[in-house]
């Protein structure tokens, strides 16, 4: 690994003012947590509102689709992270990029420091999400744990598994769940960028999200970033093992292609 | 130092569109080539292609005898400066040279700072790149290509947005660049600049690229 590459894509990439966006996003998902919060008369603990994020939605069967509902909030929080790591590569190949790439040597080295960057980026979306929950938390005089979950997300899951004890499972279904879906669904999409157009590889990626809503299968990857359809807290729902394998699958697949792609590709404008 | 470049019989095609049509051409160390054609003749992606950046369609490009794009994927000692010079807009030259120059370390600060001063750009100014006039930004990006010493040195238009003043100043590094061995390839629609510098001028013209004599040219 060429860390002077990752240091630049850290620098360059990570550095963009879309980041300083990112908080209005996040508002509207807190600010809801907050009424629930004060609707339930108790000041919910920062793991409360963190697990509200990826809440998702319950499966939807086919037979009751007059009752479908679709989760607007989480598809917003998808597709905010898919639009903000969308074009970095191509971006940088038109700018300082290509300087970078000739001295770097190799273009598959050039390519996994993108696709490190891109799991970055991913963090610092979450990392983001839990300072503005943070926030939140405080001014509602909540409690600053990242362990211990409150009366609010038992209430907010509604399901019977879910005891004020659950923090860790809670956490993993809410958070370390989604922060791995939308890592291996943005590593898909910059591996498609090689192939497709960006605003194209966007769609494709969203639309594989979108259809995760609507049919509830563990390999459509989507499924496993609604926390909600976990089978941790709904044994009967999602299997936890098949999501993790979905997402790993998605995730090497996405770099594998990406790097073979890569090598063949052009490094010409992308418009051009 | 010494290299050789090769293209035998490239063929390129962009969304089925010919960009280089049977190329075959032969570079070596210690020369100047010229490129010269009208715009969209295929100077540009002929540079881009002795650079590694874009793969024939068919056809094979050797440096050293190795062919590009299988046993490497860039030639090991190349500076370039293809299209307009691209930068890091929030920070100065020279944070932006030594950024660049971090990559592959064979520099230090101070060779950056003597590049910056032979190119004509103040090393301490503390703008930023975005602020740069044009004529500054394509400076910077032939200090960019030069700054290593390289073996290649491939220029596109490098005289694009630069005063008088600039193209001797440009003209003259370009031909010390020659005196230290390096192998330099210049594309431009301006064949009096070409024809000044180059050992030998090949025209290029819908993706065919003929050879022409520099004093029938001059004539």
């Amino acid at each position: 690994m060429n860390y002077k590459l990752l240091q630049h894509d850290f620098r360059t990439g990570l550095l963009r003012k879309r980041y300083l966006w990112l908080p209005l996003l996040f508002i509207i998902p807190c600010y809801i947590s907050s009424r629930i919060t004060t609707a339930l008369g108790m000041p919910g603990t920062w793991l409360d509102y963190l697990c509200f994020f990826f809440f998702g939605c319950e499966p939807i069967y086919l037979n009751s689709l007059d009752k479908v509902i679709l989760p607007v909030q989480w598809l917003s929080l998808v597709g905010g992270l898919l639009l903000v790591n969308l074009d970095y590569l191509l971006y940088d190949l038109d700018n300082a990029g290509q300087q970078i790439i000739v001295r770097s040597a190799s273009r598959t080295q050039w390519f996994i420091s993108k696709c490190m960057w891109n799991i970055a980026s991913t963090m610092v979306y979450f990392i983001e999400m839990a300072v503005v929950a943070w926030f939140f938390c405080v001014i509602k005089g909540g409690e600053s744990t990242l362990t211990q979950i409150s009366e609010v997300s038992v209430g907010t899951y509604n399901v019977a598994e879910i005891t004020l004890q659950d923090g860790g499972k809670l956490a993993f279904a809410a958070i370390l769940m989604p922060f791995f879906t939308l890592a291996a669904a943005s590593l898909l999409q910059m591996a498609l960028c090689i192939f497709i157009p960006p605003v194209f590889s966007f769609f494709f990626v969203f639309m594989i999200m979108e259809l995760s809503v609507l049919l509830p299968f563990p390999v459509l990857m989507g499924n496993a970033a609604m926390a909600i359809r976990s089978g941790i807290l709904h044994p009967g729902f999602m299997n936890v093992g098949m999501e993790i394998l979905a997402n790993t699958v998605v995730m090497v697949g996405s770099i594998v292609m990406g790097a073979i792609g890569f090598r063949r590709k052009d490094i010409i404008k992308w418009r051009e | 130092m010494a290299m050789k470049i090769e293209i035998k019989d490239a063929t390129k095609y962009i969304r089925k569109a010919l960009i280089l049509n049977h190329v075959s051409v032969s570079l070596q160390s210690g020369k100047i080539y010229g490129l010269q054609g009208p715009n969209g003749s295929g100077k540009t992606m002929l540079l881009r292609l002795i650079s590694g950046l874009i793969k024939p369609t068919s056809g094979h490009v050797l440096i050293d005898d190795k062919e590009l794009g299988i046993d490497m994927d860039f030639p090991p000692s190349m500076g370039i400066l293809i299209e307009a010079p691209a930068f890091i807009d929030a920070y100065t030259g020279l944070r932006n040279l030594e950024l660049l120059a971090d990559i592959k370390q064979v520099i230090q600060k101070d060779q950056i700072i003597q590049t910056l001063q032979k190119i004509g750009l103040d090393p301490n100014d503390r703008r930023k790149y975005y602020k740069y006039s044009l004529g500054m930004k394509q400076r910077l990006g032939i200090a960019a290509a030069i700054m290593e010493q390289p073996a290649l040195l491939l220029l596109d238009e490098p005289t694009n947005a630069l005063d008088e003043v600039g193209v001797a100043l440009i003209c003259n590094i370009i031909l010390k660049e020659k005196e230290r061995g390096a192998l330099i390839v210049i594309a431009s629609h301006d064949g009096l600049f070409l024809r000044s510098l180059a050992d030998e001028l090949y025209y290029v013209t819908e993706g065919k690229v003929e050879k022409r004599n520099v004093c029938e040219e001059e004539s």
